[in-house]
């Protein structure tokens, strides 16, 4: 997949967001929750998949800890991750074309 | 001490089920196991407890992952009914209090549903169509034929209603 294509929907975004810093599956649902002052949960149910397809696509990588799955982000990701903000700012910068909210 | 008791609630009576179990944790009853119609509870100290349901068509060995990844955030899977599995954890312990919270997975979970329910629904249809042919051509009619007619109806109104809830979602 082209990076430019590369729409990411708020759950796979925040979650790589969260994965900046290495975590096990519950400590990324309290990092996302902490991150979004609780404006945004994410379910197990959600982060399973999530993960699953982002581990599919090498945007993260995963270690065994102490037997506890351990998730970080990897320089692909990080590259996605980064294409996305630009698209993201430019959709911001669309807004600012208006003076309603200059 | 156990207890057990006799419900109906059909697969679009999501909400309605999860609200009596959560009644019954509040009353110091936990689910430990389901078959139809049947509810069997353990008892508890009484608490705020939350039920969520999962469903899966995998087989139990391939979904023994996702179960593990769910009991590791906080969940304890309760019981099962085919792919239908019964998750509940009190409501202070869990970061989120859903186990779905996005549209993509809620679709993935309610379109394995609707595919097991349309196989079962397609097969009973073919042998309703064999029944049929058969009574056509012969002078007994074959009654069996109408108990598979019979479980068509709802089978069509719980495909139906699914549809809806994940219309009604796609809109939230």
């Amino acid at each position: 997949m082209k990076k430019e294509q590369i729409r990411l929907t708020e759950s796979t975004y925040v979650i790589l967001l969260a994965l900046y810093k290495p975590l096990h599956g519950y400590g990324i649902m309290q990092a996302v929750k902490e991150m979004s002052n609780a404006s945004i949960v994410i379910g197990p149910g959600t982060l399973y998949g999530v993960l699953k397809k982002l581990l599919k696509n090498e945007w993260i990588t995963v270690n065994i800890e102490d037997g506890q799955k351990i998730y970080a982000i990897s320089r692909e990701g990080n590259q996605v991750v980064e294409s996305e903000i630009s698209r993201l700012k430019s959709l911001i910068q669309l807004a600012k074309c208006r003076k309603e909210f200059m | 001490m156990k207890k057990t008791t006799h419900k109906m609630y059909f697969v679009w009576h999501e909400d309605e089920e999860q609200a009596y179990l959560e009644s019954m944790a509040k009353q110091g009853w936990l689910l430990s196991s389901y078959s139809p119609l049947t509810y069997m509870f353990k008892s508890c100290e009484p608490d705020d407890y939350i039920y969520q349901f999962d469903y899966s068509n995998e087989t139990a060995r391939h979904y023994a992952e996702k179960q593990g990844f769910l009991e590791s955030c906080g969940w304890t899977f309760a019981a099962r009914f085919s792919g239908w599995r019964y998750y509940y954890a009190k409501r202070n312990d869990v970061v989120s209090t859903q186990l779905i919270t996005d549209y993509e997975s809620l679709q993935m979970k309610y379109n394995q549903l609707l595919k097991f329910m349309a196989v079962v629904f397609v097969f009973n249809l073919g042998i309703v169509g064999i029944h049929f042919f058969n009574t056509l051509h012969n002078d007994h009619p074959q009654h069996i034929g109408l108990l598979n007619l019979a479980l068509l109806v709802p089978l069509g109104y719980a495909m139906y209603k699914i549809s809806q809830r994940m219309k009604h979602y796609r809109k939230v």
